[in-house]
């Protein structure tokens, strides 16, 4: 009989505590390929791909706050910003564009944003990316032209089960219990494709819309066709490139002309969010190291589990010994089990741990319209498997020189 | 057989243990980063930053662009980019270039921000224009401003930039070194 197949067959006669001990490793190597792919993706979402956005014209108030409310659709603006600045600060030669928004409405839980048309067609949500009503991009209908229509996103469309040609009337305000605009109506005309951003969970409605909604008084509805008493909350910029595609150097001067003024800040959200993990990254650490302690403890069960089988298994590698076997083997007959099993809990742990990622990236998806992939490789799956398959030899090492001093005379003896 | 797993034992190890070493010396080299910077204050501009008085008052930070001198008044501390505005609507400089006996006068213009509302008599921000400022590697400059409601003393020292308590380091007087060692004897 083969050598893997004594293995195996001692692996299968201790079939229940195999199981455990693969179940135990599996579960702790699973929550720590989840804890990392999870941290290193969102680390990628709010950090990386910048949705698009070289930087952000808004009112003075938290930088955070106001890169999370306009790329994110979270939290609310700190303010208004006058319009007769957003033009001031157009006129910079480091700006190319500008495309400005107001936010603080909402319906059935998203959030609606009046903004400028020019959002759907100059706008790139992600580099190269334009929006699309297309078909064969997964959208329907077409761009608001009107005051009174609107363009849903596409998990807003999922969520509320919309069809072109429903109405609704926001909500001045984006939490329970907020005023609603009645009477309003504004049409559903269109559904952007899917653009894997948080673009996917707001509803647009045109610019002009937001002082034209009923019951906002007549201060914001002068605004429509008075520039000097505009206020918008804030306005996405696309800055000018040089060559190599790279950002103007001139947006650092820009950034500190415009921090210098009360009534305004430009925040550049590459340099924002990467701050945010800075504070909360301790808690990935954590959750990384809990999962890490739930793996070394399974191993650890390994351990106890291979050193108390070790005793009720004495005559039997005594009897093997008789048999011809030698002292190393039996040494790495013990050895190999444990490393099987480890290995064994390693591998069903990241399939596990995928599977969770898969969950996970679901219930993402509909909270905050990112997208996460399940198959993503993260450091984890690089790293689990080696270290795994060591801290299995390790458990191993201790039973497996047991047996090898293992007396053969004195064990051949019946147990009981 | 048990060769076999040996040597498969050996591999795995060396593998983790490479990755370890690459894992702290990437922790380190954050955490040397973030001392370096912990010490400097930055320079909003890029340009080279001089202690007005000291480097709790404020500062004026000075950068050249081909025969152009930018200068902008910036708060103290950590707080460099922050913008200071003074009254003064020009500041005289005198400059010496490095290798020059002869201090060349050079007067800088107020240049609002507009962006931040500001105006001739309350402005952060000045320029100054010379031809032989295109060829200037190191130089040092005095002048006057009225800072934060007083008339002080403007010193420039371009390209280093001027701290007073390096002054007083190299005198033997500063704060770090020898208190410091006078405090671990106690």
């Amino acid at each position: 009989m083969s050598f893997w197949r004594i293995v195996l067959k001692s692996l299968w006669q201790h079939r229940l505590s195999t199981a455990l001990a693969v179940i135990s490793i599996g579960l702790g190597t699973a929550l720590l390929v989840s804890a990392v792919s999870l941290s290193e993706q969102t680390h990628r979402n709010f950090t990386q791909e910048g949705l698009g956005v070289d930087a952000v014209l808004g009112p003075k108030g938290s930088p955070l706050q106001i890169a999370l409310n306009a790329l994110y659709h979270l939290e609310e603006m700190p303010g208004k910003l006058q319009w007769t600045y957003y033009q001031k600060v157009l006129k910079s030669e480091v700006v190319e564009d500008g495309i400005p928004f107001v936010t603080g409405h909402s319906y059935a839980g998203f959030r609606v944003n009046a903004i400028d048309g020019r959002f759907f067609t100059e706008f790139e949500y992600l580099p190269g990316r334009h929006f699309s009503v297309k078909p064969e991009d997964g959208g329907q209908g077409r761009l608001f032209h009107l005051r009174e229509e609107a363009v849903a996103g596409a998990e807003v469309a999922k969520a509320l089960n919309l069809r072109l040609g429903m109405t609704f009337n926001p909500t001045c305000g984006v939490n329970p219990g907020d005023p609603v605009h009645r009477n309003n109506n504004i049409t559903f005309v269109g559904i952007l494709a899917p653009t894997g951003t948080p673009h996917d969970r707001a509803i647009c409605i045109p610019l002009k819309t937001f002082c034209t909604l009923e019951g906002h008084g007549a201060d914001v509805q002068e605004m429509a066709v008075n520039e000097e008493h505009r206020e918008i909350s804030g306005a996405y910029l696309r800055i000018r490139r040089i060559r190599g595609g790279a950002l103007h150097p001139g947006i650092q001067d820009l950034k500190y002309n415009v921090n210098q003024s009360t009534q305004a800040q430009l925040v550049i959200p590459n340099e924002v969010l990467p701050r945010l993990f800075g504070i909360i990254g301790w808690v990935d650490t954590v959750l990384v190291g809990i999962a890490a302690l739930v793996t070394v403890l399974a191993l650890l069960f390994l351990f106890v589990a291979l050193i108390s089988a070790l005793r009720e298994r004495r005559r039997d590698l005594a009897l093997l010994r008789c048999l011809g076997a030698t002292r190393r083997t039996v040494f790495g007959l013990i050895l190999c089990e444990s490393l099987f099993i480890a290995v064994a809990g390693g591998a069903a742990g990241m399939l596990i741990g995928h599977g969770i990622v898969a969950a996970g990236c679901e219930m993402i998806r509909v909270e905050t319209g990112l997208r996460f992939s399940p198959f993503y490789i993260s450091q984890a799956d690089v790293f689990v498997l080696p270290a795994v398959a060591i801290l299995g030899l390790l458990a191993g090492l201790l039973p497996s020189v047991q047996a090898y001093r293992l007396g053969v005379l004195r064990n051949l003896a019946p147990i009981s | 057989m048990v060769r076999t797993l040996a040597m498969v034992g050996c591999l795995t190890a060396a593998f983790a243990f490479g990755s370890a070493v690459a894992w702290a010396g990437e922790q380190k080299d954050r955490g040397k980063e973030e001392k370096e910077h912990d010490g400097e204050h930055k320079a909003a501009h890029g340009g080279c930053l001089n202690a007005i008085g000291t480097c709790e008052n404020g500062h004026a930070e000075v950068k050249i662009e081909g025969n152009v001198l930018m200068l902008w008044f910036v708060g103290g501390g950590s707080d460099t980019d922050k913008a200071v505005r003074i009254p003064d609507k020009e500041i005289s400089l005198s400059v010496t270039l490095d290798g020059e006996k002869e201090a060349k006068t050079l007067v800088l213009k107020a240049k609002p921000n507009e962006l931040a509302e500001e105006k001739e008599g309350d402005c952060s921000h000045f320029e100054g224009q010379a031809d032989w400022l295109k060829d200037a590697k190191k130089f040092a400059a005095t002048g006057k401003v009225t800072f934060k409601g007083k008339k002080q003393d403007l010193r420039i020292e371009y390209p280093a930039g001027y701290d007073p308590d390096d002054d007083k380091e190299q005198a033997g007087e500063g704060h770090s070194g020898k208190d410091e060692e006078k405090a671990d004897q106690k």
